[in-house]
């Protein structure tokens, strides 16, 4: 039976649809025909016409797909599933971008947008490497848009249509509501959206991803010509164009995970602006790999040597740029990170996805016909394997297998150089430079990927290996391998382990950084060098003494317990390095370069990266958690820590010291913006005068956003200074108090809150907002009461309230019913103490139940906060040296521009 | 043998070590049995106990919230989380609390929540 449903538009999903099947179609042939072209006809135009306008009409069709959705958001078209989940009709047209992209099928959509676009530059600009390159680029689209296609091959569902429509999806197939022809009118929830989450109605919601999708989408360039080199056989000239680019994409990568760490530190409630969470390392560990493959193969242009470094890396940052799609998108994550997506069922498409891009690039470093066939012998095994439903071992085999191949395409088949680099060359230490960030990226990646892991150890053969491991070595770690059920442990040590693993390594790079570019190429002059870097090694040595003393060994780190001392140690040492890295630089920038800032973009850059690590070292070490417990109760004996005392709670009125300032909180504001009610608490912070007198210095306001659909989400209020932040926010609010700001002069009069109903026998507990309450009697009561009456019968339900003292009270509710009229009144159980009351008001007939309303006092007790307050000293050097290095790696990007194009002249 | 390679030996040797480090530095999943004998961090899945009360008094002291808990496979245990209440606790589907039993209590000393504020799974349940 055909139901024809009343104001459904089905046109626009029909459209959009077709937009992402002629994405995917042309992105297929697309690939077909720019194959073609490199096979055979690379210089026959018709082909090259064929190509383009296949890949034409492609992006065209991906323009299209996110034009169709952002109308539809527009358009408040709620019948379909993207538009009601993450768009809502009073919400302010700013929001709509964020709208689109909020969603896992929306993002990948912007991956793909960006890649199109990148896709339309590189079709004018790469002449002679046009074919393979976007032959490259057009596969990842396949496989990009096949995640929007949302069809069903029996039982293989492949991709999520963003333009599905609410009743078709499958959770609601075969539900009464979807019968009915006019759900739209009649339903009120089709009414409105749900709108996009309250923690993500912000700007940084605007920019944030696009910027990190362009860097996600950057880092396929270099893949693209690497790949396409290999393939072409062109091992060496394929760096030149894709060099510029690894920088482009150094820089927008950067950028933009930065802008996720800004966000975080501005408006989440994360304390912070970095927290090791898997989604923030994930894509943290291409960029530290593209940094080296930056590195690598400006080394090898200017130098000719690691050659298969600059495969091996640009490789490695893609396919780790798919890994982290995976990690964020595949809900494998979901019990370790904060904010990854749930499993949408994409998991096995995903690693389909990884799979091949990893077949691919290792059948090309094969560099052996036999070699190749016996490897892609064992993909077409474990693809079946997959296929068999065998997810785990058959990646776990076909990662052994590539790096196998590799190991061996390396050692037997690839054309080695002869010549050995000098230990004192800046090549040599370069490579070492890119090494380090490889192996900082290898840890990150690899804690990061604990639930992985797991997984892998879980398969049976492996399972059985370390059994047997453990059965004849008894080593205390093969039991974790045998268990297969790790971890990451609680967040303070997480954040404790990688800061033990990551500074070393952040020490390392730093030392680098400031050494290598006062080697020569080829051969350095030892004492020549030594005399340059002299002046600045011990500039940084007199500044870091005297600073590291003041800031952490001073005579509070007799108080610094346990390894926090270590990482103290750790910091002091990170801190010359990184001074020294500065003060290098900069003296290279100035007396070397004598100052020519189009020559310097390289050495700005490591400035700027040497200021950010400054930052980070001195924010991060010496943040400083300044709201404390000041309590009654001593709570340190349950934790081995003693430190999650972290909260202060504020009465209203009342004036708390917190560090170096009085806290007063003095009131709250409800605003209603952009159709969202927002309740800020108004925090005075008081300082002491020379008089002895407080006053205000300045208001901070955290705020809470209500969103009764998701929940509401607590934002900071910082007051930034030049030196330091001041960072707070509402950890927890009483959340009658939330909805009572309407109107204080009314909360005032009414003594309580509205009553909630209870069914309840004796013996049940209610819990309340301020107390717990057992019944503790219900009984008939007889003349021996003081409330007797002939006239009515008469019962009684006592109840014994527990507050947070665990005092216990005794008090009485009554219910009268008239012998005779059957009018019934009440008599209210009252503690004023602890400010609750009962009414007991109904019988439950046959079930030995009565009904009880409660309510609880409104009364200026209720009105209070606990807040987090922290200082953050020098995190705007921080955001200054991020600045810094964008601008570096942007004079670099310009600089090299106008060398190639020298080349060519 | 060439520089590189004794550095390349010595960068897989820090990897290696990292990734055993790994294993020194995770705790494990667990439910509360398995928690009662291990005695050691874990992190233990599952759901709040809407049966039972919840307690926090932030005016006594906010660093402490108690609350009843049930494991995957459906035993509760009473848990003192030793932080403020999670703003919507009582929306939560799902809680994985990180810390060890003392006593009779599981004692966290962190705690993650899936809201269905987070990304959301957009089912519709329609009462009909």
């Amino acid at each position: 039976m055909e139901i024809n449903y009343i104001g459904e538009q089905t046109l626009w999903g029909e459209l959009g649809h077709f937009f992402v099947v002629l994405a995917f179609v042309t992105a297929f042939f697309s690939v077909i025909a720019n194959v073609f072209r490199v096979q055979n006809a690379i210089n026959d135009v018709g082909w090259k016409i064929t190509a383009r306008s296949l890949y034409i009409t492609h992006a065209v069709a991906v323009i299209g797909i996110f034009t169709t959705l952002l109308l539809m958001i527009v358009a408040h078209r709620f019948e379909y599933q993207y538009v009601w989940q993450h768009s809502k009709r009073d919400m302010p047209m700013n929001y709509v971008l964020a709208c689109v992209w909020e969603g896992q099928e929306g993002s990948t959509l912007l991956w793909l947008l960006w890649h199109s676009v990148i896709g339309l530059v590189l079709m004018r600009r790469s002449k002679e490497w046009e074919a393979p390159v976007m032959s490259v680029l057009s596969l990842v689209q396949v496989f990009l848009s096949m995640m929007l296609l949302g069809i069903y091959f029996g039982n293989i569902h492949i991709g999520s249509n963003p333009f599905e429509l609410m009743r078709l999806k499958e959770s609601n197939l075969g539900l009464p509501w979807t019968k009915i022809p006019d759900y739209l009118s009649k339903i009120a929830l089709f009414r409105d959206g749900r709108g996009l989450n309250p923690l993500l109605q912000n700007y940084w919601m605007t920019i944030h991803p696009p910027t990190l999708f362009l860097g996600f989408a950057l880092t396929t360039v270099p893949f693209a010509f690497a790949i396409g080199g290999l393939w072409t056989k062109k091992y060496y000239e394929w760096q030149k164009p894709a060099l510029t680019w690894a920088y482009i994409g150094v820089m927008v990568l950067g950028i933009g995970i930065l802008m996720g760490g800004a966000w975080a530190y501005e408006s989440l409630s994360f304390g912070g602006f970095w927290a090791w969470d898997p989604v923030e390392n994930a894509s943290l560990v291409p960029w530290l790999v593209l940094v080296g493959a930056a590195h690598v193969m400006l080394l090898y242009r200017n130098k000719g040597q690691s050659l298969f470094t600059t495969f091996f890396l640009c490789i490695a940052t893609f396919l780790l740029i798919v890994y982290s799609t995976f990690l964020t998108k595949s809900g494998i994550l979901s019990d370790t990170s904060v904010h990854a997506f749930t499993d949408d069922g994409l998991n096995e498409e995903l690693t389909v996805f990884m799979g091949f891009f990893l077949w691919l690039s290792v059948l090309l470093l094969a560099f052996n016909w036999r070699l190749k066939i016996i490897y892609t012998g064992i993909a077409v095994i474990v693809l079946l394997r997959f296929l068999d439903g065998q997810h785990a071992s058959s990646m776990f085999i076909l990662l052994l297998a590539s790096l196998l191949v590799m190991i061996i395409g390396y050692i037997k088949y690839f054309p080695k150089q002869k010549e050995e680099e000098d230990l004192w060359s800046r090549e040599f230490w370069m490579f070492i430079g890119a090494l380090i960030l490889l192996a900082a990226a290898f840890q990150i990646s690899f804690y990061t990927s604990s639930p992985v892991v797991n997984k892998f150890l879980k398969i049976e053969s492996v399972h059985h290996f370390f059994q047997w491991v453990e059965s004849t070595t008894h080593w205390t770690w093969s039991s974790k391998l045998v268990e297969a059920n790790m971890a990451p442990g609680n967040s303070d040590r997480v954040v404790l382990f990688y800061n033990k693993w990551q500074i070393p390594f952040a020490f390392l790079v730093c030392l680098l950084m400031a050494v290598t570019q006062f080697f020569k190429y080829k051969q350095t002059d030892f004492k020549l060098f030594a005399r340059q870097l002299f002046r600045s090694f011990l500039i940084s040595l007199i500044i870091t003494v005297p600073l590291v003393w003041f800031i952490y060994f001073n005579s509070s780190y007799i108080h610094v317990v346990g390894e926090k001392r270590g990482i103290y140690i750790l910091c002091s040492f990170l801190l010359f390095a990184s001074i020294f890295s500065l003060l290098a630089n900069a003296d290279y920038l100035f007396k070397i370069l004598k100052g020519k800032f189009k020559k310097a973009g390289a050495s700005i850059a490591h400035i700027g990266f040497a200021i950010l690590i400054i930052g980070i070292v001195i924010s991060t070490s010496k943040k400083d958690t300044i709201s404390r417990n000041t309590s009654r109760v001593d709570i340190s004996s349950f934790t081995d820590q003693g430190s999650n005392a972290e909260n202060i709670y504020l009465k209203k009125g009342d004036t708390l010291k917190m560090g170096d300032y009085f806290v007063t909180y003095r009131k709250k504001e409800r605003i209603i913006k952009d159709g969202t009610p927002y309740v800020f608490f108004n925090v005075d912070f008081l300082t002491k005068g020379k008089d002895g007198i407080s006053k205000l210095d300045f208001t901070l306001r955290p705020f809470i956003q209500l969103n009764p659909f998701m929940g509401n989400a607590a934002e900071p209020d910082t007051r930034h200074f030049i030196h330091k932040d001041i960072y707070t926010f509402i950890k927890f609010v009483d959340a009658a108090s939330l909805v009572d700001t309407v109107d204080e002069a009314m909360k005032k009069s009414q003594l309580f809150d509205k009553p909630q109903n209870h069914t309840i026998a004796k013996g049940d507990t209610i819990s309340l907002d301020n107390c717990i309450a057992v019944v503790d009697n219900v009984f008939k009561i007889d003349s021996t009461n003081a409330n007797y009456s002939n006239d009515e019968y008469g019962i009684a339900a006592t109840f014994k309230v527990f507050d947070g003292l665990m005092k216990t009270e005794l008090i009485t509710a009554y219910y009268f019913i008239n012998k005779i009229t059957g009018v019934t009144r009440q008599v209210d159980a009252i503690d004023e103490k602890i400010g609750v009351k009962f009414t007991f008001w109904k019988v439950q007939p046959n079930e030995n139940k009565i009904d009880v309303y409660s309510a609880v006092k409104l009364s200026e007790k209720a009105d209070f906060i606990v807040m987090e307050a922290s200082i953050f000293p020098g995190i705007n050097i921080l955001w200054m040296g991020c600045l810094i290095m964008a601008i570096g790696i942007f004079i670099a990007i310009v600089e090299r521009k106008r060398k190639n194009n020298l080349d060519k002249s | 043998m060439k520089k590189t390679h004794i550095v390349l030996i010595l960068i897989i040797a820090i990897g290696i070590g990292s990734m055993f480090t790994l294993l020194g530095n995770s705790s494990t999943y667990a439910d509360f049995k398995e928690a009662m004998e291990s005695k050691e961090e874990v992190h233990v899945a599952g759901t709040l106990d809407r049966t039972k009360p919840m307690e926090y008094n932030p005016e006594i002291n906010p660093n402490k919230f108690s609350f009843y808990m049930l494991d995957r496979n459906g035993n509760g245990k009473h848990v003192i989380l030793l932080k403020s209440k999670p703003n919507d606790f009582e929306r939560s589907q799902q809680v994985v609390i990180v810390g060890s039993i003392k006593g009779n209590d599981f004692v966290a000393n962190d705690i993650l929540m899936k809201c269905p504020s987070k990304y959301n799974d957009g089912k519709l349940i329609v009462a009909k």
